[in-house]
């Protein structure tokens, strides 16, 4: 396999290994890494439009939908009409989303992640990247 | 409009206080009772005393019509931001802006004194910026329509803001409200705003933007046309509010104590 390739591959592993350490996170800690990023976010945006909130993660608005629905659901963030713009809908983090919030971001590092091998699927990729530059 | 003590706006309100933001009060009709000689209004005890306890928390700021010398007679506290003539004055503004301004206020002042005018009506000299008062004119519509005739006649002319019984005389180039609340935000480095007035005065704070929650607007008392997104529906609704954000900061301590 041509270094590019295997870097490709790397990429691939490495999204895999995310999405299980976000789900993981979910399970153990009741918020993934997906749903803090975005009640972090809400802190420093308080009841702002869906909109705003994905351009600052990142994230196309419809990515935020069903990340959003399930925050709902468990009563971490709330959803309100924009009263001057009812087409418009705010969303705020609630008191309870605030508490699971702090309560995560000091477990959230003891949840076990196989850095090591990300670290190597980055290094992988780098190398990748970098026969390409050249 | 949306009641500010409706789900929704409570949760709103609580949010910010999970950020730094800056807690802005207007002074007459929102803090003060709207009285009918205005040198004799102030704050009422409970409502400095809970305004006092809110200090200690969070930034604070009074923004007002009133000169900054007048609102600190008034005031047995000192909130870290007082902002006077509607913005002209307590944010660090040249001195030679300020001297224009009373340059252009003090013909003003002349002119109006040198005219027989409607009873009731009296001016309030705020060195940087005037104020023409007929809450206490019998005749009210005959005292608005002398003083808009009046207005006319100012050279040059004034950036004319209305407010309850009361026209606001200001020089063109003077800041408004809306202009003083970006600048403090500015200066106090804080991105949140969460600001309530009473008057039209204040609609250039509603008209801020809000997206984002940079400025949450709060209007005592409803009004269709107002640009502000809550209300509260009357002035005794001041200490309500207080006492809320009071709670709902010490909350927030008292967890981050817990956390450590």
């Amino acid at each position: 396999m041509e270094k590019f390739e295997r870097s490709i591959y790397s990429l691939f592993k490495m999204g895999i290994a995310i999405q299980n350490f976000n789900k993981r996170s979910e399970r153990k800690l009741g918020l993934s890494v997906v749903q803090w990023c975005l009640l972090r976010q809400l802190i420093d945006m308080p009841a702002s439009s869906a909109f705003s909130l994905a351009t600052a993660l990142g994230i196309h608005p419809s990515t935020l939908t069903q990340t959003l629905k399930r925050l709902e659901q468990k009563g971490f963030v709330y959803t309100s009409l924009d009263p001057k713009d009812s087409r418009k809908k705010l969303i705020s983090i609630t008191r309870s989303g605030k508490e699971k919030l702090d309560k995560t971001s000091h477990q959230i590092s003891s949840l076990p992640m196989k850095f090591s091998k990300i670290d190597i699927f980055m290094n992988e990729l780098a190398t990748g990247l970098a026969t390409r530059l050249v | 409009m949306i009641n500010l003590f409706s789900k929704e706006g409570l949760v709103i309100l609580e949010s910010l206080s999970f950020t730094k933001t800056l807690y802005a009060f207007d002074f007459d009709g929102t803090l003060a009772k709207i009285v009918k000689v205005p040198s004799e209004a102030k704050m009422s005890q409970k409502t400095e005393e809970l305004l006092r306890e809110l200090s200690k928390m969070v930034p604070v700021a009074i923004i007002s019509g009133r000169s900054v010398r007048d609102l600190q007679m008034r005031l047995n506290i000192r909130p870290e931001y007082l902002i006077g003539n509607h913005g002209l004055e307590g944010l660090g503004a040249k001195a030679g802006t300020l001297i224009q301004a009373q340059k252009v206020c003090r013909p003003w002042v002349k002119f109006l004194k040198s005219i027989p005018l409607e009873s009731g009506i009296e001016i309030e000299d705020k060195i940087y910026s005037l104020a023409v008062h007929y809450r206490r004119a019998r005749n009210k519509t005959r005292a608005k329509k002398q003083i808009k005739e009046i207005v006319k006649a100012l050279t040059p002319p004034p950036r004319v803001i209305n407010g309850k019984s009361v026209f606001n005389l200001l020089p063109l180039t003077a800041p408004h409200k809306g202009a003083a609340i970006l600048d403090l935000k500015k200066i106090a480095g804080l991105k949140h705003v969460f600001y309530i007035g009473d008057d039209d005065t204040d609609e250039d704070v509603f008209s801020l933007p809000y997206d984002e929650g940079q400025t949450m607007s709060v209007r005592v008392g409803k009004k269709k046309t107002s640009m502000a997104r809550y209300f509260v529906e009357s002035q005794s609704d001041v200490n309500k509010l207080l006492r809320l954000l009071i709670r709902y900061h010490s909350r927030l301590n008292s967890s981050k104590v817990r956390d450590k």
